[in-house]
């Protein structure tokens, strides 16, 4: 197994006793002393050692990395030592980053090349080349004639450039390879580049040091070995570098009373005014692209002597490339008073400095909520000023809790999926386009990977039969779907068709395609947006909608636009955020939960109200008024109804008399990706004994709902076990929604659905895919069919958290949670939101040939009554 | 619906079987917009997933025309009414998909029984064949019919003696909701009515893959047939029945525009 050691912490003399005379005359000119990440990377690297420093952003992580290197290279720059040969590829998931590295080091490497030639000395030229989806095909036939010493690249490049012959020939001797912003790799990216890092390793003559690059993040072993893959032979030390800059974070309310004041969304706007006005430098986070255009336009709109286009900015990645740049620039600047962004500036860009960072609503984790954070005094020491801005109240209790963790260094933990057989397919394919493979080299290869380290043969040979264009189809000929061919007898695999180095090339990576729909405006046709395809499939005639700040009315659509009209005076069916939801980590929720737990404690003790308060605050670490306001919505609750704690859910039964609807609503705080799971189970099971009704669902950070008919949830209750889990869920998402879209990304990344085709991009339209007949044409070859059984596995570990939920159970059956149903008129104020989250999915069920039946004996029926007679007969 | 309609219904001279009708009197069975083709058309594409629709429309065909002769009829003649391919252009899997499905059934009624009309998708012709505009039937005591694809009229349309319209194209196919509003599902039906005094029967299509173009949800707007609706407007359409085509056999849901 992969051995995994603690680095050592090396003092200032001995790293610059082994610098290069020049590295080190530039080094001491740029800085005062070694920072910590430096002092655990710089000798380590020098040494070959892999390693995995994890610290904050702005710690100079970047120069750690390259700072051995380019001491090595300058070395042999200087004896005229350096050959045609890529020394060191950098790859990162950031593609905007790739421009920053490359302007950080390029810069470095000219002035110390210049300091040379002060000193009368002439080396070599290091070459430094950036390789991504953006390099034009000249720059591309320059590299392959002249290697660069350092290549830049993306995940998706780096896999291409491995089936390259010319750049694999550079790559032979590569000595070191560094993987940045390894903390965003929890996803299917990171598994294909696992991959081709084991690539990179099978076509190397010698070891290319692994140097991993990570933000605070946890579990730091596993994250290790993912860097450096599993085998005897593999060793990997990791740095880990703390949070030592101070930092200063609060909680504010826009108002005194979240639930009374006439309108709270105008006091945030003047709440955020009112810090801008503060500082120097104010970052703004939303979780939503939309959030980001509002909050610019509110600013601009409702201050325009202090906002214009010169001093305020979103930034998001529906922007332009060129005009994220410029925003970047400006920022680095000064320029710039405030910057709005989702997502977008997360990761590790340098933006210069920036004195307040604004959080607005939940970051939904303690490690990203750091990250965003750690944005403001981007330099080492200085202070990281952080706010977050409560839109509510389940806002308030989300972020002040996140703020906990963050005091307390209690960061959630990430992984890696394993064993996708999506990703496994493309690599194999592109393998397979680079030379023959004996199968079983290539499955010990394959296993190498940290996250195919457990790959069975099975499913490894089931990918192997897909490939090879083994449907099992009778009527159809074979050849029409093979990829690469399989020798039985020689046990060897190897690509297939002329095309298929194009089609690997042009069709490589894992992000799905987002697929947006145009909004216009009926009957005018005027645009007004875009929405995710996503987020139109989940709406029917009728619903309203926020889109820029504004309510529309879904009308009808037409091709790929969506037509819509002005609903300015109805309220929302439909949550904005909904398609961009980001999911609250399951550690933020149990926190949240043992809260909730001591605080019933003291309600059912009679506590005194202000001995209450002010434990709120010790606890959470917020001042009075915040303090109050969590106090005043559990009292709320707790007189009400009941407060679900870790030691119950409270399940609330309650009657929408004028939609003639029966619901269940369940406050079960754990987390969007548990309460997903375990809505499904139990709406599955329900819809089971309901005569195999379908069965709505509703689903939330907080707890979900539960729609139909008549809902028998003691039963259901009884029956659901942990060790059943698996069963019950693979057969809920059966029919669903959201099978069928995971399996056409799935499809897509197993390059089973092409997206660029004979020079064709996007070709298969939307529309074509839109249908179930795609999954229904899988299950008629094979319920086992790999590529479907990977959708299933996607949906249920990574869109879902089938193994926390498994976890929730287990507590049931042990005892120590319990289920409390609750007959209720209203809903109470925590359950109040659930029902807000509008039509979300429902579990299909009943059969279409059942349904038909059902509904034409309705039918039947409401003619008699109006008819007075028999209805005519059936034909057929 | 009133009592000279019910009449006349319990005495009609055709049966709807599966996707397909078929008229006792005449012998003639007649199947809608087969679209054979759309398969290769979405590997050209890049879509590499067997759907099997040539297997599946002869087995489809098969099952029909079994059924027909089961129940002691005798089929004469079996009448294709257009866009028996899917592409536009030429493709030569698309071809020898055609000629397979072509084949078959001439089979299992003699060659020269089957009636191809051509389609707005027959842009040219494709293997030698002979295409038709129409084909009218006036077999001795049966309603005169005229069979056609149903994208445009022709002057034939105006002959009074024809009292009856068989025409595919517009794919007709309605969505099924329950009154929660939670499930919905979408049926293949045969929508039939009057329209310029003529008796017409729309048969959905035979097309496999897809159940068509839901008329009666905002589906409409949203598919390649809401420009092009072929010759009986939607208006009228609202007014005709719906027969949906179930697995087990054929349910009437009453006028299009209460659903």
């Amino acid at each position: 197994m992969t051995q995994v050691t603690k680095a050592q912490e090396k003092s200032r003399e001995e790293i610059e006793r082994e610098l290069h005379p020049l590295v080190r005359e530039w080094f001491f000119s740029k800085f005062v002393d070694f920072s910590l990440p430096q002092r655990y990377g710089v000798p380590a690297i020098r040494d070959r050692k892999n390693i995995l420093i994890s610290a904050p952003t702005g710690s100079t992580k970047t120069l750690t990395a390259f700072l051995s290197i380019l001491n090595y290279l300058v070395a042999l720059a200087e004896k005229n030592e350096l050959e045609n040969k890529i020394y060191a590829i950098y790859i990162s998931p950031l593609k905007a980053l790739n421009n920053d590295i490359h302007k950080n080091l390029v810069e470095p490497l000219a002035e110390i090349t210049a300091l040379a030639e002060k000193h009368g000395k002439k080396i070599q030229e290091i070459r430094v080349a950036t390789r991504t989806g953006d390099t034009t095909t000249n720059e591309r036939a320059k590299m392959a004639k002249k290697a660069p010493h350092i290549l830049i690249t993306t995940p998706e490049s780096m896999a291409i450039m491995l089936t390259t012959k010319k750049l694999v020939e550079f790559m032979y001797n590569t000595e070191f390879c560094i993987v940045d912003e390894i903390h965003a790799l929890g996803n299917k990216r990171g598994v294909h580049l696992s991959l081709s890092l084991e690539r990179l390793n099978e076509i190397s003559k010698i070891w290319p040091v692994k140097i991993g690059l990570s933000a605070t993040v946890e579990p730091l072993e596993e994250v290790a070995k993912f860097l450096v893959g599993i085998g005897d032979d593999r060793t990997v030390e990791i740095a880990k570098v703390p949070f030592n800059k101070e930092i200063d974070i609060k909680v504010l309310t826009p108002v005194k009373d979240l639930v009374e004041h006439e309108n709270p969304q105008r006091e945030i706007y003047h709440l955020i005014h009112e810090l801008v006005k503060e500082h120097k430098t104010t970052l703004i986070f939303t979780n939503t692209r939309s959030a980001t255009e509002r909050i610019v336009n509110y600013l601009k709109d409702k201050f325009p002597t202090e906002y214009g286009d010169d001093n305020i900015a979103a930034h998001h990645s529906s922007l332009s490339k060129d005009y994220r740049f410029k925003i970047e620039e400006d920022l680095r600047n000064g320029k710039l008073r405030v910057v709005v962004c989702s997502t977008s500036l997360e990761l590790g860009i340098d933006i210069g400095f920036i004195d307040l960072v604004i959080l607005m609503g939940s970051p939904k984790a303690s490690s990203r909520a750091l990250q965003r954070i750690g944005r403001a005094g981007h330099k080492l020491h200085a202070i990281a000023k952080g706010r977050f801005v409560v839109t509510d109240r389940d806002d308030l209790l989300e972020c002040a809790v996140i703020q906990k963790e963050m005091i307390e260094g209690k960061i959630d933990r990430i992984s890696f999926p394993k064993n996708a057989l999506d990703v496994l397919s493309q690599q194999i394919y592109g393998m397979a386009i680079s030379k023959i493979w004996k199968v079983d080299y290539l499955l010990e290869t394959l296993r190498k990977s940290y996250c195919y380290s457990d790959l069975s043969r099975n499913d490894f040979f089931s990918i192997i039969s897909y490939l090879s264009g083994d449907y099992g189809v009778e009527l159809e000929k074979n050849y029409v779907f093979r990829k690469i061919w399989y020798d039985v007898e020689e046990k060897t695999i190897g690509k297939s068709g002329m095309m298929a180095r194009v089609i690997f090339m042009t069709n490589v990576g894992t992000i799905p395609e987002e697929s947006f729909v145009d909004v216009k405006l009926a009957p005018s046709g005027e645009s007004i947006g875009v929405i995710d395809e996503g987020f139109l499939s989940r709406m029917k005639k009728g619903d309203v909608f926020v889109l820029g700040g504004k309510k529309y009315q879904y009308s009808y659509t037409k091709g790929m636009n969506l037509y819509v009209r002005n609903a300015e005076h109805r309220s929302p069916t439909i949550p904005s955020w909904f398609s961009e939801m980001l999911p609250l980590s399951f550690d933020s929720a149990l926190e949240i939960n043992k809260f909730r737990e001591l605080i019933e404690e003291k309600f059912n003790r009679k506590e005194e109200v202000n001995s209450i308060i002010q434990f709120i605050m010790d606890h959470l670490y917020l001042e009075r008024d915040v303090a109050r306001e969590i106090y005043k919505y559990f009292y709320e609750q707790y007189s009400y109804s009941e407060i679900s704690t870790t030691r119950k859910i409270i399940i609330e039964r309650y009657r929408d008399v004028k939609q003639e609807k029966n619901y269940l609503l369940f406050n079960s705080m754990y987390g969007r990706r548990v309460n997903d799971a375990l809505s499904r189970a139990i709406g599955y099971l329900m819809g089971i004994s309901l005569k195999n009704r379908d069965v709505e669902l509703g689903i939330s950070d907080r707890g979900f709902y539960i729609a139909g008919e008549s809902l028998p949830i003691e039963k259901v209750l009884k029956e659901l076990k942990s060790k059943d889990l698996r069963k019950v869920l693979e057969a809920a998402i059966e029919k669903t929604d959201i099978l069928t879209r995971r399996f056409r990304h799935c499809a897509s990344r197993s390059l089973m659905i092409l997206r660029n085709y004979k020079g064709r991009s996007k070709s298969v339209g939307k529309q074509q895919m839109k249908s179930h007949f795609l999954v229904h044409a899988v299950k008629k070859i094979s319920e086992e069919f790999p590529i479907l059984k990977e959708a299933k596995r996607e949906v249920l570990e990574d869109l879902m958290d089938i193994k926390n939920t498994e976890q929730v159970l287990k507590w049931v059956e042990d005892g120590k949670l319990k289920f409390k149903i609750k007959d209720t008129l209203l809903p109470s104020p925590f359950a109040l939101s659930l029902l807000l989250q509008g039509h979300v999915d429902l579990i299909r069920i009943e059969d279409k040939q059942a349904f038909l039946k059902r509904m034409h004996e309705l039918y039947t029926r409401e003619i008699e009554k109006k008819a007075g007679f028999e209805n005519d007969e059936d034909d057929g | 619906m009133k009592m000279m309609d019910r009449a006349k219904k319990k005495n009609k001279d055709f049966i709807l079987v599966g996707k397909g009708i078929f008229f006792k009197n005449s012998g003639i069975l007649a199947v809608g917009d087969l679209q054979i083709g759309y398969e290769t058309m979405l590997r050209e594409k890049g879509f590499y997933l067997p759907l099997n629709q040539l297997k599946k429309t002869i087995e489809d065909l098969k099952a029909i025309i079994d059924k027909i002769q089961r129940e002691g009829h005798e089929i004469n003649k079996v009448i294709l009414l257009g866009d028996i391919k899917h592409h536009f252009g030429f493709q030569i899997e698309e071809k020898y998909h055609v000629r397979e499905v072509l084949e078959f059934i001439e089979n299992e009624i003699g060659r020269n029984n089957l009636i191809l009309i051509r389609g707005n998708h027959e842009k040219f012709n494709l293997d030698g064949r002979d295409y038709k505009d129409f084909y009218i039937d006036n077999t001795e005591n049966s309603t005169k019919t005229i069979f056609l694809h149903g994208d445009k009229e022709f002057p034939e349309l105006k002959d009074k003696s024809i009292k009856r319209i068989i025409m595919g194209h517009i794919h007709p196919a309605v969505t099924l909701k329950d009154k929660e509003d939670i499930k919905k599902e979408k049926f293949k039906c045969f929508l039939i009515g009057k329209w310029k005094r003529k008796d017409v029967i729309i048969l959905p299509s035979f097309f496999p893959l897809k159940e068509g173009t839901s008329l009666n949800e905002g589906d409409l707007s949203r598919n390649d047939y809401n420009e092009d609706f072929g010759i009986v407007p939607l208006s009228e359409l609202k007014k005709f029945d719906v027969f949906i085509v179930g697995k087990d056999g054929i349910y009437n849901f009453g006028k299009l525009k209460s659903l």
